[in-house]
């Protein structure tokens, strides 16, 4: 028989044996996290009890303690010279804000490693910065959760300070809910434009384009000119190339320029890709991947690969944005800019990008939010912030400070038409948005646009079921667990 | 003073010392134990919860059961399709990165000169960052510009479109990740030294050659070796998320041919806020994983030889 030592019987006689210790660790720990978890106090009310006559006048005398509304600003730069970029912006800016608002205090924060991940769980937990800024459809995203800061009350009151029409019309379109009130402030909204090499163009002995929008080419002599450039033999060579048209903001201009769209702009749960204009664009788009060989998508796909193949000299033109002209000033060509091409029927069209500061609807201090918001938007805060980052400052007023300021800090630019930045914005639009956008783009429409655009496997008027399942989906018809089972009988 | 010290010395003994050093030892516990409780047990036990609830934390939270167990299993074909190309990856990768991994070791365990710094080139990709990896193959994988298939065209043969192909997109991955080997390689590297090179000097005595060597005692004594990173291994190939969300533009494209289970909770839980089906997911990939793993060590006691038992 097995003999315990007198060591291990005397341990098991103890009162605290491990699994008693376990059960203590699991009851203190459950403990600590109730505790942690509790909704704090209720806070003071808003409004003070008036304190009696005779106390009011000695009140009155003394000096009040001024609270300062602490307010925290998260940005959204993860890059190192963006990370500093916005350091530099924030130290120059902030004194100017401190000048005029010194009941509230700012802690300017860089943005964490997985920024959208930690800002959802910072909503739920009720810790989300006062402030943070977001892109695309992401920050309707927040709109639509009911967790962005209602601007359009404080709008309203201080639209004299606002300039609220020097903004392009649809500038602040993407985050207005389904009542029409704005959700958040402007941060940088780079025009779309189309940056050509003119080493290339003079190369192949073909005309410089337009310098804007008058005599603008179009869609179709796009392609004319674009096939002057298409090799399909070792070194390969495009006429163009973008992000990806997949189901985004990449396709929308080309639709838009067709006269179509991607969302129903009278309805954003209705899907508007079923439309005589919108088929037009995206059979423009397909035949121009697969048929004429212009446009580079796999080789361009993803965030670098259309930049790195026009710095490259493997794309004659590349649709792009003034998002960091930075490394285009280090070209080994000349580069210039002309506008994007106008649809069949002479629509000048482009895409502006959506970038934004929006408030939390849970700060603790929504006015103090509002200033800061504010201030972010205005001058003081745009002028710096365009300056470091090299960005298209929102209100039209800068145009020209942008302009100036870049070109003195690289000459190059001094020959590149910036000009036109300023124009396409007053021609373009943002993204349009669906309810429910992530669902409706990126997991119904994505696949049908991977099998037309991506795989050249199937013809455009394939998307057409699959535009219908979206409308099916935001109309609550099906469920998310249906989508899989009904992309299967659409053949994705 | 000579009074204190009888005191000190006089003072009854309210613990035993036994009973002082297991206190001492579960203070020196407490804080991995809080830490897991905090940080892993109680989140995990919260999603548990979540998976019951339609929620998004934010605007709507409502108990529906197990529906979304229901519907992982029974109802959305994507889902499947997760499931199947997790399980396509896991079942290709883990057998071949084992494989060549342990060849790899088997290799540098030769005397060969130069072996710190060959060992180090095989291991430097596994202590590069997942997203810089991901990064360099997008570019190889380039099908019109890429080395990869500017190398095959140079022997005349068309190489696929690899990440832009249905087909090619898993095989891609696993092909990437399988760069990713020298990690397990350093743990065979261990354990092949670890086998008494006086068991090679019998079997040459008894006239046994190199394979039957290889067979009869490199892999025998390696099998607790080979257990331990299948296992790892399987954990890790089931959870494959970074490599996809950087190839794929955080697609799982294209057509959903890499969508896996990771990047599928990801997707509904952050992308789409369905945190209470995203949790669903997470438990039905857990149990998965776990019922693999305990497979694999269970079936241990038939293959895995142990020297000391």
């Amino acid at each position: 028989m097995y003999h315990q030592p007198r060591r291990v019987r005397a341990m098991e006689n103890r009162k605290l044996n491990r699994r008693d210790f376990l059960r203590l660790s699991a009851a203190a720990t459950t403990g600590a996290i109730m505790v942690a978890c509790q909704p704090a106090a209720p806070a003071a009310p808003a409004v003070e009890e008036k304190a009696p006559a005779e106390e009011k006048e000695a009140e009155e005398a003394a000096p009040k303690p001024v609270e300062k509304a602490k307010i925290v600003y998260q940005n959204r730069a993860v890059e190192e010279g963006a990370v500093l970029a916005r350091q530099n912006t924030w130290k120059e800016a902030y004194p100017l804000f401190q000048a005029k608002n010194p009941d509230v205090e700012v802690e300017f924060r860089n943005s964490p490693p997985e920024h959208w991940d930690k800002l959802m769980a910072s909503f739920t937990a009720g810790n989300a910065p006062d402030i943070y800024e977001l892109c695309c459809t992401n920050s309707w995203k927040v709109v639509e959760m009911g967790q962005a800061l209602n601007c359009q009350p404080y709008i309203d009151r201080d639209l004299d300070e606002l300039f609220m029409d020097d903004y392009y019309p649809d500038q602040f379109k993407p985050w207005k809910d389904d009542a029409g009130d704005i959700h958040a402030m402007p941060r940088d909204s780079g025009a779309q434009l189309l940056y050509y090499n003119v080493d290339m163009f003079e190369a192949e002995g073909v005309d410089p384009l337009p310098k804007d929008y008058t005599n603008n080419i179009t869609h179709d002599d796009f392609d004319e000119i674009g096939l002057k450039f298409v090799r399909r033999e070792e070194p390969m060579r495009w006429a163009t190339s973008s992000y990806g048209p997949g189901a985004g903001w990449n396709t929308q201009y080309h639709l838009w320029a067709f006269g179509g769209s991607m969302v129903d702009p009278d309805d954003k749960d209705k899907c508007a890709l079923n439309t005589e204009e919108a088929k037009a664009a995206l059979e423009w788009l397909r035949a121009g991947i697969w048929d004429k060989f212009t446009y580079a998508y796999g080789a361009a796909m993803g965030g670098l690969g259309c930049e790195a193949i026009f710095m490259g000299e493997r794309s004659a033109t590349v649709e792009m944005g003034p998002w960091n002209l930075l490394p285009w000033c280090q070209a080994k060509f000349k580069w210039d800019l002309a506008p994007l091409p106008d649809g069949p029927t002479g629509l000048h069209t482009g895409f502006n990008s959506v970038d934004c500061y929006q408030g939390w609807s849970g700060s603790k201090y929504p006015d103090a939010t509002w200033e800061v918001l504010k201030f972010l938007a205005s001058e003081d805060h745009e002028k710096p912030y365009s300056a470091y980052t090299y960005r298209q400052p929102c209100p039209n007023r800068l145009n020209e400070f942008f302009m100036k300021t870049l070109r003195e800090k690289e000459p190059r630019l001094v020959e590149v038409n910036m000009e036109l930045y300023a124009k396409a914005r007053e021609v373009g639009h943002p993204e349009e948005m669906f309810h429910n956008d992530a669902v409706s783009k990126n997991e119904i429409l994505g696949p049908a646009f991977d099998k037309v655009n991506l795989l050249g496997e199937e013809p455009v008027s394939f998307i057409a079921p699959f535009c219908e399942l979206v409308d099916r989906f935001n109309a609550g018809e099906i469920g998310v667990e249906d989508i899989g089972t009904e992309l299967e009988k659409l053949g994705a | 003073m000579a009074a204190s010290v009888q005191r000190a010395t006089g003072r009854r003994r309210v613990l035993s010392p036994w009973l002082r050093e297991a206190l001492f030892g579960y203070l020196c516990l407490i804080p991995w134990i809080v830490g897991f409780l905090v940080f892993t047990a109680g989140p995990m036990l919260a999603s548990l919860g979540f998976s019951l609830l339609r929620t998004d934390f934010l605007r709507t939270s409502r108990f529906i059961g197990l529906k979304w167990y229901k519907d992982i299993l029974f109802v959305d074909r994507l889902a499947t399709k997760a499931l199947v190309n997790t399980a396509y990856y896991t079942f290709v990768m883990v057998p071949a990165s084992t494989a060549l991994a342990l060849g790899i070791a088997v290799l540098l365990n030769q005397g060969i000169k130069l072996q710190g710094l060959w060992r180090t080139i095989y291991y430097l990709p596994s202590v590069v960052s997942g997203v810089a990896v991901s990064l360099l193959w997008w570019w190889l994988y380039q099908p019109e510009m890429g080395l990869i298939n500017s190398l095959l065209g140079d022997i005349g043969i068309k190489g696929p479109r690899w990440i832009y192909s249905e087909t090619w997109a898993m095989p891609s991955l696993i092909i990437m990740a399988l760069w990713g080997s020298g990690g397990a390689m350093l743990i065979f590297l261990a354990g092949l030294r670890g086998i008494p090179t006086a068991l090679y000097e019998a079997a040459k005595m008894d006239g046994a050659g190199t394979f039957r060597s290889f067979w009869n005692i490199t892999i025998p004594m390696l099998t607790p070796t080979i257990l331990f990173n299948m296992v790892m291994s399987i954990i890790g190939s089931f959870q494959v998320f970074t490599q996809v969300f950087i190839l794929t533009n955080g697609q799982g494209g294209p057509n959903n041919a890499t969508l896996t289970m990771a990047l599928y909770i990801y997707r509904k839980a952050f992308e789409q806020m369905y945190f209470g089906y995203g949790s669903a997911l997470a438990w039905t990939l857990f149990i998965i994983v776990l019922i693999f793993s305990v497979v694999a060590l269970r079936s241990s006691t038939l293959w895995v030889f142990y020297a000391g038992e």
